[in-house]
Order: C-alpha cells, then sequence, then structure tokens
C-alpha cells in the first residue's frame, strides 16, 4: 500500500481561485464580455472553484455543474449536485441546487438567470439551445483560453502535485509488470496507488499499450504512422513487448500527463537503449529554444531538424500541448493547423507545455515519454520527474 | 445490422431525421457499441460519429479500426483534427451528408453551430438527444444481460472494499481497493468516482472521498458503479467498522415494487427515492417517463444513517433486483 504523499511547497487554493477570477474579470474587459455562463466542468472548476467526483461523461454531462461569471467580480453564481465541492468562500445564497439541462424547465432556470448585456456560453445542451433560440450569444472559449494559458504559482503547485502522484504511482506498478500480467492488472494496481497517494480522479482510462515493431503490423491506420494510443486489453503481457505508457489523474481539477516506454522482462537492447538516448537528444535541442518570446514553430523547426526524415511527433496529434483544468488545453504546437498558425502562438511565462515527441524507426518499434514544463521569465522549469534508471 | 443501429435508424425514419451527428460518447458507443479510450468529465461537442440515414451507414472519427466493431469499416472513418473546419468539411463529404434536410445533433458549441449553418446553409437543426434517449430506453435481452454482467463486476469489486473497511483505513484507500479489484473483473473504467464516506448523523451522504480515517463504531456509505463493455452496473450500500448497522428501511422494498410495467419513473420518486436509467452508462429519465419491461434502473433510498441502491430491471407484474450483495 502507499502511503498519502506529503509536498513540501506551499498551495493557497483560497488564492489560486480569486487569482483564476480575476485573469477571467481582466479577459472579460479586454474582450468586451459581460458575462460568462459555463457549462464545461473543466471550465466550471477553473472559474468557479467548483469540485465534482470525476465521472463517465454520461453522467459527468447529466449532473454537471453550471456556473455564471459577471465582469464586474461579483461572487459566481453556481448550481451544483455536489454542494459539498462549492468553495467556502462563496456566499451560500450564489450556491444553488443541481440544474437539469437536459429538460426544458432547467434550461427555462438558467435563462431566468441570464445576466444583461454580452453574454458568452461555452457550450449547449439541446434543450439549452432551444430556450435560447434568438438570443445573441457569444463564444466563451476565447476568454477562457486567454486566461487559463498563463498558470499562476498555485495552479504550477497543483500540476507538480498530480505529476507527482502519477510518477509515485508508476514506481510503484513498475516492478509488478513482468511477463504475464495482464494489462488490466496494471491499470488496477495503478487506480489503487493514485488513490493510496492521493489522487482527486483518474482522468483517462490508463493507457499500457504493446507496439508494433513496425507501421504494417500494427492495427489499421489512417495516418500512415504508428497508432496511439489504443485501449488497454486483457491479455497478458510478454517477454520483450515494448509498451508505451500514457496516464492522466487529477489533484485538485488539475491534470498530470506521464508517457514513458517500457521493455516488459529485459533490459532495454542497444537500438531501443539508442531510440531513448535520440528522445532525449531531441528534448534537450527543444528546450534550447524554449524561452519566452519563442513562437511555437521555432520548437517544432527545433525538433524537425533533429530528424530530417520525419517529424518527431504523431501526425494526429503535437509535438506539445498545454496542460491545466483539462488534460490538453492551449497552446497546441505542431498540430495540423500548420506552421502559419504555430508562428502565431508565442511563449510567455506561466505557460506549461507537455513535450511528447516520438522517436519511430519502423521495423525497430520506437521510444516516447512525456516531460512536462513550465515557461518562467528566464526559460523554463521541468516539472516531471521521469525516472531513467532503467534505460541507463 | 447491429440491432442498436436498426433501432436508430427507424426512430430517424419516424422523425424525418436525414443525418445525425453525435459528440456524445455513449450515444457513439450505442449505435456502435465501439470500444474508444475513455475520458472523464464531461467535453465540449465534436462530432464523433455520424448516421446516415439513406445509406445506414455509420461513420466514426478515428485514426484506426482498433476496438471498432467490422460494420464500421476503415473506409467509414474520419480522421482527428485540430481544425474544427476540417472536421465538419471531412463529414459533409460522406455520402448522403450534403443533401440532408434535417440533421440530428445530441449538443452544440457556438462554433459548431456557426459551421455547420455556414457549411451546410439548407440544414435544419434539430434535438438528436432527445431520438437517442427514448430510443436507448428499452432495453433488449441482450442488453439486460451485458446489464448483468456489469452488476457482476461491480458486486465483486464492492467485496473488495468490505475487505478493506479496517480500523484506521482511510475513505481514499477504500475508493483505491475498490478500483484495483474492477479492472481484474472485467471494467477499466468506473461509471462514477464512487461515494466511500463516513456516515455523519443527520447530513446527507458525502459523495467525495477524504484521507478521514475509519474509526470504530463508524457507519460507511458505499455508492459505486462501473462500466464493462461500455454497460453500466451499480450498487450502494451502508457498512460498519465494528459497529452494527441498522436494517434497510422498509420504504426501499416499497420503491423498488412500484418498478412495474406502466408505472411513471415519478411515482417512484414520489416515495422519496433517487431513481436513474441504466444503461450505457447514466442514463437520464423524466418523471413522466412510463416504464415497461427491459427498462434498467438506479434505485437509491437515503434513511439516516443507512444508504441502499440497487439496480434493478423493471417487469410485467414484479421487478426483478439485478443487484444481489445483503
Amino acid at each position: 500500500m502507499s502511503a498519502a504523499l506529503g509536498f513540501d511547497a506551499p498551495l493557497d487554493l483560497a488564492r489560486m481561485r480569486r487569482e483564476r477570477r480575476a485573469k477571467l474579470v481582466e479577459q472579460m474587459h479586454a474582450q468586451g464580455v459581460d458575462a460568462l455562463v459555463l457549462l464545461g466542468q473543466a471550465n466550471v472548476t477553473y472559474a468557479a472553484g467548483v469540485r465534482v467526483p470525476a465521472a463517465d461523461q454520461a453522467r459527468a454531462i447529466h449532473r454537471r455543474s453550471v456556473a455564471i461569471i459577471t465582469a464586474d467580480d461579483a461572487p459566481p453564481h453556481v448550481w451544483t449536485w455536489f454542494p459539498e465541492g462549492a468553495p467556502d468562500e462563496l456566499p451560500s445564497d450564489h450556491v444553488h441546487p443541481g440544474l437539469s439541462l437536459e429538460w426544458e424547465e432547467g434550461a427555462r432556470q438558467l435563462l431566468d438567470a441570464l445576466p444583461s448585456g454580452t453574454v458568452a456560453i461555452d457550450e449547449f445542451t439541446m434543450p439549452l439551445y432551444a430556450v435560447l433560440e434568438g438570443h445573441q450569444l457569444a463564444d466563451a472559449t476565447m476568454v477562457l483560453s486567454a486566461a487559463k494559458v498563463m498558470k499562476t504559482a498555485d495552479e504550477l503547485e497543483c500540476i507538480r502535485r498530480a505529476s507527482q502522484i502519477n510518477e509515485a504511482a508508476i514506481e510503484a506498478v513498475r516492478p509488478t509488470v513482468t511477463p504475464g500480467t495482464r494489462g488490466t492488472e496494471v491499470t488496477g494496481r495503478f487506480l489503487r496507488h493514485i488513490f493510496e497517494l492521493g489522487a482527486t480522479g483518474n482522468s483517462v482510462d490508463p493507457i499500457w499499450q504493446v507496439m508494433p515493431l513496425s507501421v504494417k503490423e500494427g492495427p489499421y491506420t489512417a495516418t500512415g504512422d504508428v497508432v496511439f494510443p489504443t485501449v488497454t486489453k486483457d491479455a497478458p503481457l510478454e517477454d520483450g513487448d515494448l509498451v508505451w505508457v500514457d496516464n492522466g489523474i487529477a489533484y485538485e481539477g488539475y491534470q498530470s500527463d506521464f508517457g514513458h516506454t517500457w521493455v516488459v522482462g529485459r533490459d532495454p537492447d542497444d537500438r531501443q537503449r539508442s531510440q531513448c538516448r535520440q528522445w532525449r537528444d531531441l528534448i534537450s535541442v527543444v528546450l534550447e529554444a524554449t524561452k519566452p518570446g519563442a513562437s511555437a514553430r521555432d520548437l517544432t523547426r527545433a525538433a524537425e531538424e533533429v530528424r530530417r526524415d520525419r517529424r518527431p511527433w504523431l501526425p494526429h496529434f503535437y509535438l506539445a500541448h498545454g496542460i491545466g483544468t483539462d488534460s490538453a488545453e492551449m497552446p497546441f504546437l505542431g498540430t495540423d493547423l500548420g506552421n502559419e498558425f504555430d508562428e502565431t502562438t508565442v511563449l510567455a511565462p506561466g505557460m506549461v507545455m507537455v513535450l511528447e515527441p516520438v522517436i519511430w524507426e519502423d521495423g525497430h518499434g520506437g521510444f516516447r515519454a512525456e516531460e512536462v514544463i513550465a515557461i518562467t521569465d528566464a526559460g523554463y522549469e521541468i516539472l516531471s520527474s521521469l525516472s531513467w534508471a532503467e534505460w541507463e | 445490422m447491429n440491432p442498436h443501429l436498426e433501432r436508430v435508424l427507424d426512430a430517424m425514419a419516424d422523425a424525418g431525421f436525414d443525418v445525425l451527428l453525435l459528440g456524445r460518447e455513449s450515444n457513439s458507443r450505442y449505435v456502435t457499441m465501439a470500444d474508444r479510450l475513455s475520458v472523464a468529465g464531461s467535453r465540449a461537442f465534436a462530432p464523433g460519429c455520424v448516421v446516415v440515414r439513406e445509406t445506414g451507414a455509420v461513420h466514426m472519427l478515428s485514426i484506426t479500426d482498433d476496438g471498432i466493431p467490422p460494420d464500421v469499416p476503415p473506409k467509414n472513418l474520419y480522421p482527428i483534427s485540430w481544425n474544427p473546419m476540417n472536421i465538419l468539411g471531412g463529414i459533409t463529404q460522406i455520402e448522403g451528408v450534403a443533401d440532408a434536410r434535417t440533421i440530428g445533433v445530441d449538443g452544440l458549441t457556438p462554433l459548431f453551430d456557426q459551421l455547420i449553418k455556414g457549411m451546410l446553409p439548407d440544414v435544419q437543426i434539430v434535438d438528436g438527444e432527445t431520438l437517442l434517449r427514448e430510443v436507448r430506453q428499452a432495453k433488449s435481452d441482450e442488453d439486460v444481460d451485458a446489464i448483468r454482467a456489469a452488476v457482476e463486476t461491480v458486486q465483486a469489486a464492492f467485496s473488495a472494499v468490505t475487505e478493506a473497511l479496517k480500523l484506521g483505513v482511510t475513505e481514499q484507500e477504500l475508493k483505491g481497493a475498490f478500483e484495483e479489484r474492477m479492472a481484474v473483473r472485467g471494467s477499466r473504467t468506473p461509471s462514477f468516482e464512487g461515494t466511500f464516506s463516513v456516515a455523519d448523523a443527520g447530513k446527507p451522504p458525502r459523495a467525495m472521498p477524504t484521507d478521514r480515517a475509519i474509526k470504530a463504531g463508524d457507519l460507511v456509505h458505499v455508492r459505486v458503479g462501473v462500466l464493462r463493455d461500455g454497460w453500466e452496473g451499480a450498487i450502494a450500500r451502508t457498512l460498519g467498522c465494528e459497529a452494527e448497522v441498522p436494517e434497510i428501511p422498509s420504504a426501499h422494498a416499497t420503491t423498488i415494487a412500484l418498478a412495474v410495467d406502466g408505472a411513471n419513473v415519478g411515482d417512484l420518486r414520489a416515495t422519496g427515492a433517487t431513481v436513474e436509467g441504466v444503461g450505457i452508462g447514466h442514463e437520464e429519465m423524466a418523471d413522466g417517463d412510463r416504464l415497461e419491461p427491459g427498462i434498467v434502473l438506479f434505485i437509491e433510498n437515503w434513511s439516516d444513517p443507512v444508504l441502499v441502491g440497487d439496480t434493478v430491471l423493471v417487469g410485467e407484474d414484479s421487478p426483478e433486483v439485478l443487484t444481489t450483495l445483503l
């Protein structure tokens, strides 16, 4: 059994909520928005500090918390099925019973609470879409992403803690990943450890994908590149299996993103070690270009110069993505939005990114891991702490 | 043809829908029974599955056929893009979409609302969620068997909680014990992260576990659910740590007895119980929904300090309680 993880660095959740809302209000003023109506659970967590139990999407949408944020900086109004998750500082007359936005009645209740002025919304249920017909509503996404993309010190600490819990659970699980172990058993052990260590939720079905050595040995691919990720299978792992790991857990609403490569039952061979070295070298090259004022394109260009034969990341994903209350949020680097889009994304202190390049040598598999970094005034800070013991 | 798809196509014909764009994973899963990676929490609408009435074909957002049944062949997969216009652009190329007059969606964002209206200007956007909710409500025998299997998993995992409940164990550790057993007994993911909370006299059960350690004499509320092959099984019980658990309130049996053909969901809720639909995860039901054999419910009663909940199959004359733990 794992013991709950202790943390040295300070964390002030009330300050974090206050500072997040101040950033939102600043963006609302800048973008001419008087009120935000939020239905997306990561958005409600961010804007109003409301906690809800992690749940499958079907339950999450039917038992969603809803928040209205106004630019006058009054306390938010929230509607929640889990009043125990409302922050202490929220006045009790601002915490309302959960709304069922799947029915017209609930949608009308929210309509009645709609503030005047320019209102922006993040998403609609169909009854809400119907009752709002004729109302001019803006898209809340721009306000939210502009505020969310720069993290405060407390947000960084939450992401650090989420990473530490994820890494500690992996450290506990890794020795048990031996030939004959089933992927689902690894999932079970991992889930037990994250909760013992203090995770508040698991966010993504844990991935332990046995990789093919070549694209043609793998499942059908629409991109021509190797397929990743796929769901965890019940089959026993075999000696020598190459496993790509990808997990995401939550701590106080913030996500971890852990990625690594394992070889089951034996030490990595020389070729695999070389792939790992190439991956680490690639990270070093990308980090050399990582500083405030650099564009996303500066980083993707640095990565491309190391591997001229193929872009060293999965073509349907990215070289890097942001992380916060969503496991993948702005900024995105190296997506199919293209180089011109990447030129317009400029790094700034407070941004947090997950670098996830891939070294793939078709016929010989490949190496993939993930490093979580924060942009600082001086350059960057690495938030993740990957273990390299089995690769050195 | 997969029987779920057949039912959805019939409902589309009755409602006059040409195309369905589905963003909710439970709807996509019902139509296809594809096993895609599950992600917790809500997600803003983006079309992950397209059903075309004219061709009867289903198309899915995926770069691989791993986990996708053969009735959705690789040629019916459309690729992931970070540009929503590309996703929708790909969808408009699907046979039968460009000519569609009526498109049902199960949710929207301001952006997709604009994009759909811009790229398919003659289309009428209608409520596809209600159509799916109604189709999904009645279960076939095969569907019910899948729910029975999920109940088996949730009960096996519940036993791990009973075993772990000892002096000094924390609420969080009980959650860990549950999810570990769940994963080796047929489910990779809970349908919700469960309640494992010490009962405080006079206060309703807390949904979210904490690091509180269990003391002698404590009663502990446990409410858990799993998804197995997409289908949900759930149970709630009150356990004691060196404490006698009071009897299950008789109101619970009263509510369950009402779960028969012809009753309304509201009749059951009028007894004070929480009543929800069970299927591909949580299914929403209105007070006015009429019960018929094959509908599966989660019925929960709380009478301080006892929390109890069961997965119940509506019967013609009498209900069948699928959960069997005492």
